[in-house]
C-alpha cells in the first residue's frame, strides 16, 4: 500500500459509502440466489463432518446453505458490488481505534441512552475512534448484558435498532456475539423447560449428579468457582444444567447441529443490523466433552472457523474478534493459521504486563515478551487494550510472570482499592483470574501527596505503550476518562466488576471536560490528542513491522516501520518516576542521518554517530518519526 | 497500651504491642468508614515505615465497615508482606465477614476468632 503522506486516506475499499443502507429489511428473492462456490461448499461440509459426523453433516448442510441464501437476499446491489472489490488485507489500517462502552454507561434525563452515546461520539470522538464496540445491548437478566434473553432485540431501556444504525453513520460497529450461553429467562430456555422437543437438546443436561463423575468435574477448567451444574425443574422432571459462568447463564449445546445453525442465523442477523465486527464472547468454552478440560477443544476452533467461512462467503468485510482470557499461547491459537479464524484477538497479556511494568518501574518482562510477539498475517492482528468492562485478566501471563509476581501484582491492586476474582483450576484449587480495578486507580494511589498532573502523566505513559503497540488499540469509556474506582458499587451490587462500570451523567461529564483542573479533562483531552496523532500516522498501521529496541529496564522502546514507505516511528516511554537518558542506535534504519521529530511535542532530535540521544523526564513519552523527505 | 487519637475525636484507634514486641494489635472502632479510614491508613503506613509488619487488626468492636473503611484496612497489605510480615484479622463481625467474602479478600487475609489466636499465628 503506497501512500504519499501521513494524512488520512481511503484505502482501495469503498466500504464507507452509505453504510446504513447496505441491507434491506426484507429479502429480495426475485434476484438470483446466492450461488455457493464449490470450494466453500466443501469447506463447510468438511467442518460440519468434523463436528457431527457425515450423517448429521449431510442433514445439516442444506439448512446452512439456506441461511446463507436468505442473508444474501437481504443485501443491496451496492453492497454486492462493493464486496467484489473488498480486499481482506485492507480491512484494518492505522485509523482503526476502537471505543468500548456499554450502551447505557452514559445517561441523560429524558434521552434514550443510545441517543446520549450517539451525541457524545458525534461531538467528541469523531476522527478519534473509527469503531464503536457497544457491549451487549440486548435484553438481559444478569451479568451486565452477558445473560442474553433475546438475541434479536435491543433492550428497550437503552434504545432501538434504529439507534444502533444511527451510530453507523460515523463509525464502524462491533457487536457482542454472546454465543456460549443464554439467560435462564430466555425464550429458548423457557421452551426447554416447557418440554418443547425443538429445544430439548439445546442445553447440556444431566438427570442426576451421578451422571457426571467427580473425576470428570475436576478436569473442567472454568473462570468461576461457583457450581458448574444448576438444578432446574422442567416438564420432564428435575434436571441439572451445565452453567459455566453462573446459574443464570445456561450454556448452549453446540453438539446439537441445530444450535450451530441457529447461531449462524444470529451472526448474520447482526451483520444485517449493522455489525462490522462481531466479538465472540467466551468462545473458549463453546464445545464440551466430558473427560477433557472443556476449554480450547478443536471443535471450538472448528466452530469459529465455520463462522469465518460463512462471513467470508456472504459478508467478507465483517471481522471476527475472539475474547479468550487465557494463557497467551492458547490465546493466539484463535488466529488459526492467520487467515482462517479470528481477524483480531484481545492481546490479553499486554494489560498485566504494562501494569507490572509501572508497579515495579521495570520494563524487563514486558520487553522480553514483546520481542517474541510476531506479526500474525496481513489479515489478522492484535486488539490492544489495557482495560475493559471486565477486570484486568491475569491468565495470559501465567507462563510469562512468576506466580509470586502475579500474587504481588494482585496485592498491589488490593492496596489501590481493587479486588481479585478467582477461577477453578480443574484440580479442586482456585487461582487469580482477573483484577477488578479501574486502570487509573491501578496505576495511582489516592492516599499520596503526588500531584494530579504527575499521576495523569504516569497514566498517559501507560496508554502510550498500548497505542504504539502492533495491532489495533481499544479504549474503554472509563479508561478514556481516567475514572477512579467505584468501590461502593461493588458492595451495593455484590459484584466486583461493578468497580469499573459506573454510569455517568452526560451533563456532569461535559462540565468536567470543560474544567481543565479536573483529572478527567486532563486525561481525556491529552489522550484524545495522542490517539488522533496515532491514527494519522501510517507507521502505526497494524501490519507495520514492530521491533523492540533494547535500552534499559527503565524504558520501553519500540520501533514501528512501514518498510515499503520507508516510514518509521520510534516510540519511547519512561516507565519510572525518575529521569532517564538513552542513546538509541538507529544506524540500521536507512534514514538514520536525518533529524527525528517527536509527533507529540514537535521537538527535534538529531542523530549523532548513528545514535539519537534522548532525555526522558519521569513518565515522558516520545514518538520520534524519521521523515522520508 | 498505646492510644492513638485521630484528629476527629469521634474515632479512636487503640494500638498495642505484644510483650515480645513482635506483633502490633490495632483495635478498630465501631464504624470503619470515611471518618476513621484516613487515621487507619496513617497508622498502617507508619507501622510499615518503622518495620513493624506483624499486624493483627482486632475488629471485635467494629459493627459496620463500608468500602472506604475496607480500602483503608488493606491499604498497606502488599508493603507489609513485602516486608516479610502479614496483616491478620481478629473477630470480624458477620457484616465484615460477608464483605470479605463478597470481595474475595477472605482468600488473601486470614481471620481468627480472637486476638490471642491471631497473635499466636505469628509464632
Amino acid at each position: 500500500m503506497k501512500g504519499t503522506n501521513g494524512h488520512q486516506r481511503e484505502s482501495g475499499n469503498r466500504l464507507s459509502e452509505n453504510r446504513r443502507e447496505w441491507h434491506r429489511l426484507a429479502p429480495n428473492y426475485e434476484r438470483r440466489h446466492f450461488q455457493i462456490p464449490a470450494d466453500l461448499k466443501s469447506r463447510l461440509s468438511q467442518k460440519l463432518t468434523a463436528l457431527y459426523g457425515s450423517e448429521q453433516a449431510k442433514k445439516a448442510y442444506p439448512e446452512l446453505e439456506r441461511i446463507l441464501k436468505v442473508h444474501y437476499a437481504h443485501k443491496c446491489e451496492q453492497l454486492i458490488a462493493l464486496e467484489k472489490q473488498f480486499k481482506t488485507s485492507e480491512r484494518l489500517n492505522e485509523r482503526h481505534a476502537i471505543f468500548i462502552t456499554y450502551g447505557d454507561l452514559l445517561v441523560s434525563p429524558g434521552e434514550k441512552p443510545l441517543e446520549t452515546l450517539s451525541d457524545l461520539c458525534r461531538n467528541y470522538l469523531k476522527g478519534v475512534f473509527n469503531t464503536l464496540h457497544i457491549l451487549p445491548f440486548f435484553p438481559y437478566s444478569s451479568d451486565r448484558g452477558f445473560a442474553v434473553m433475546d438475541f434479536e432485540e435491543v433492550d428497550p431501556d437503552i434504545g432501538s435498532w434504529e439507534d444502533i444504525l444511527q451510530l453507523k453513520t460515523n463509525f464502524q460497529l462491533m457487536f457482542d456475539g454472546v454465543f456460549n450461553h443464554v439467560s435462564l429467562q430466555s425464550r429458548w430456555f423457557q421452551e426447554y423447560l416447557n418440554g418443547n422437543p425443538d429445544f430439548q437438546d439445546f442445553f447440556t443436561e444431566f438427570s442426576t449428579r451421578a451422571k457426571i463423575s467427580e473425576d470428570h468435574l475436576k478436569l473442567i477448567v472454568r473462570p468461576r468457582t461457583s457450581d458448574l451444574l444448576t438444578p432446574v425443574s422442567t416438564m420432564n422432571g428435575q434436571r441439572l444444567i451445565w452453567t459455566t459462568f453462573s446459574p443464570d447463564q445456561v450454556d448452549l449445546n453446540y453438539q446439537n447441529p441445530k444450535v450451530l445453525l441457529k447461531m449462524v442465523e444470529i451472526l448474520l442477523t447482526y451483520v444485517r443490523r449493522g455489525a462490522d465486527f462481531v466479538r465472540l464472547d467466551a468462545v473458549t468454552y463453546l464445545w464440551k466433552q466430558l473427560g477433557t478440560s472443556c476449554v480450547h477443544l478443536n471443535q471450538s476452533h472448528t466452530t469459529i472457523q465455520l463462522f469465518r467461512d460463512v462471513l467470508d462467503a456472504v459478508a467478507p468485510y465483517v471481522g471476527l474478534v475472539t475474547e479468550t482470557n487465557v494463557p497467551h499461547q492458547d490465546n493466539v491459537r484463535y488466529f488459526g493459521n492467520g487467515h482462517d479464524e479470528a481477524q483480531m484477538i484481545y492481546n490479553f497479556a499486554l494489560p498485566p504486563l504494562v501494569l507490572h511494568t509501572f508497579q515495579t518501574g521495570n520494563a524487563n518482562a514486558l520487553t522480553k515478551w514483546a520481542k517474541n510477539l510476531k506479526k500474525v498475517s496481513e489479515e489478522a492482528t492484535y486488539l490492544n487494550i489495557l482495560d475493559s468492562h471486565d477486570g484486568i485478566g491475569v491468565m495470559a501471563v501465567r507462563d510469562i510472570l512468576t506466580k509470586e509476581e502475579i500474587e504481588m501484582m494482585a496485592l498491589r491492586v488490593v492496596e489501590h482499592g481493587g479486588f481479585i476474582s478467582y477461577k477453578a483450576n480443574g484440580n479442586g484449587t482456585d487461582s487469580p483470574y482477573e483484577l477488578n480495578i479501574t486502570w487509573y486507580s491501578a496505576l495511582n494511589r489516592e492516599d499520596t501527596n503526588e500531584a494530579t498532573e504527575f499521576q495523569v502523566k504516569r497514566y498517559l505513559a501507560s496508554r502510550a505503550i498500548a497505542l504504539a503497540f502492533m495491532g489495533v488499540p481499544g479504549i474503554y469509556l472509563h479508561g478514556l476518562l481516567g475514572s477512579k474506582n467505584d468501590s461502593e458499587a461493588v458492595l451495593v451490587e455484590s459484584e466486583r466488576r461493578s468497580i469499573n462500570r459506573k454510569s455517568i451523567l452526560k451533563e456532569e461529564l461535559v462540565r468536567s471536560l470543560h474544567d481543565k483542573t479536573t483529572s478527567t479533562a486532563m486525561i481525556f483531552h491529552r489522550l484524545v490528542r495522542m490517539i488522533q496523532i496515532r491514527v494519522s500516522e501510517r507507521a502505526f498501521h497494524p501490519n507495520a513491522a514492530q521491533r523492540i529496541v533494547d535500552t534499559s529496564d527503565s524504558l520501553f522502546v519500540v520501533l514501528r516501520s512501514l518498510e515499503d514507505e520507508n516510514r518509521h516511528v520510534l516510540a519511547a516511554t519512561n516507565v519510572t518516576d525518575k529521569k532517564q537518558t538513552a542513546a538509541i542506535d538507529v544506524r540500521f534504519i536507512q534514514l538514520s542521518a536525518r533529524p527525528w521529530r517527536d509527533l507529540l511535542s514537535g521537538q527535534e532530535f538529531k542523530v549523532s554517530e548513528g545514535k539519537i540521544k534522548i532525555e526522558l523526564r519521569p513518565y515522558d513519552v516520545f514518538w520520534l518519526r524519521a521523515d522520508a523527505i | 497500651m498505646t492510644k492513638n487519637m485521630d484528629q476527629n475525636s469521634s474515632s479512636i484507634f487503640t494500638t498495642q504491642e505484644t510483650r515480645d514486641g513482635k506483633v502490633i494489635v490495632i483495635e478498630t472502632p465501631q464504624f470503619l468508614d470515611l471518618n476513621s479510614a484516613a487515621p487507619l491508613r496513617d497508622i498502617l503506613a507508619d507501622l510499615v515505615a518503622h518495620g513493624k509488619v506483624h499486624v493483627v487488626v482486632d475488629m471485635s468492636e467494629t459493627e459496620y465497615m463500608d468500602s472506604i473503611g475496607l480500602g483503608a484496612l488493606v491499604s498497606r497489605i502488599a508493603a507489609i508482606r513485602t516486608g516479610g510480615g502479614d496483616l491478620r484479622l481478629a473477630n470480624p463481625s458477620s457484616h465484615t465477614q460477608k464483605i470479605l467474602e463478597l470481595t474475595n479478600l477472605d482468600m488473601i487475609i486470614e481471620t481468627f476468632e480472637d486476638v490471642n489466636s491471631a497473635v499466636e499465628s505469628f509464632t
